[in-house]
């Protein structure tokens, strides 16, 4: 048996350590309907990593420059998603909060425009980044 | 992109899981390729070439794909 993936090996163990632990507890507190179903959840996927560590067909899967490509555009699109939800999420929060005269919303809409801020500076420099890079 | 990687594949009797094998990348990536859908770096593409005994510009009709190409850039010039 080789093993072609050592964070994939890691991150079995890990899941499948976490396990044995929650069931040591489980056994001092008594058992409960959610963590048993928990145990059974991170030994299966546990088991599952352990076992994509092993895999041939998985390693080359994830070195793949197409697997790189679409995790790339995936990553690029949800980003752009969030910044566009965040736009109006902000706009109609401080819209009701102000229309309702409602602190709250007001607050809840400062900190989507904040987190949209970040969002666009981290883009503009990023940007300046990869443009001085490539 | 245009190109030949099925044509040569099946030329040469070989199934997309053999190809990709020899290639190092997934049989999903090999699908993705002749469907057009993806196209590979260069090293890659010198890869299939170099399989099927070809040049990446034969593998991916280049000179073809560049002339289509040329004709969405014809208002730049």
């Amino acid at each position: 048996m080789k093993i072609y993936s050592k964070k994939r090996l890691w991150s079995g163990v890990g899941l499948l350590v976490l396990a044995v632990l929650l069931l040591v507890t489980m056994c001092i507190k008594g058992f409960r309907a959610k963590s048993v179903a928990l145990v059974v959840v991170l030994v299966a996927i546990g088991l599952g990593e352990l076992g994509s560590a092993m895999s041939r067909q998985q390693a080359i899967e994830d070195r793949e420059e197409r697997t790189a490509f679409i995790e790339s555009k995936a990553r690029s699109r949800a980003f752009s998603l969030t910044q566009q939800i965040c736009l109006v999420l902000t706009i109609a929060l401080v819209v009701a909060g102000a229309v309702k005269t409602y602190l709250p919303l007001l607050a809840m809409g400062i900190a989507t425009g904040l987190i949209l801020t970040l969002s666009t500076v981290c883009e503009i420099a990023a940007t300046i980044y990869y443009e001085k890079r490539y | 992109m245009k190109n030949k990687v099925r044509e040569l594949r099946q030329a040469a009797n070989m199934t997309q899981q053999q190809l990709a094998e020899l290639v190092y990348v997934s049989s999903r990536t090999i699908i993705s390729l002749e469907k057009g859908q993806y196209n590979p770096s260069l090293l890659l593409a010198y890869r299939i070439a170099c399989v099927f005994g070809t040049t990446v510009e034969n593998l991916y009709c280049l000179a073809e794909n560049k002339a289509l190409e040329d004709q969405q850039y014809e208002d730049l010039q």
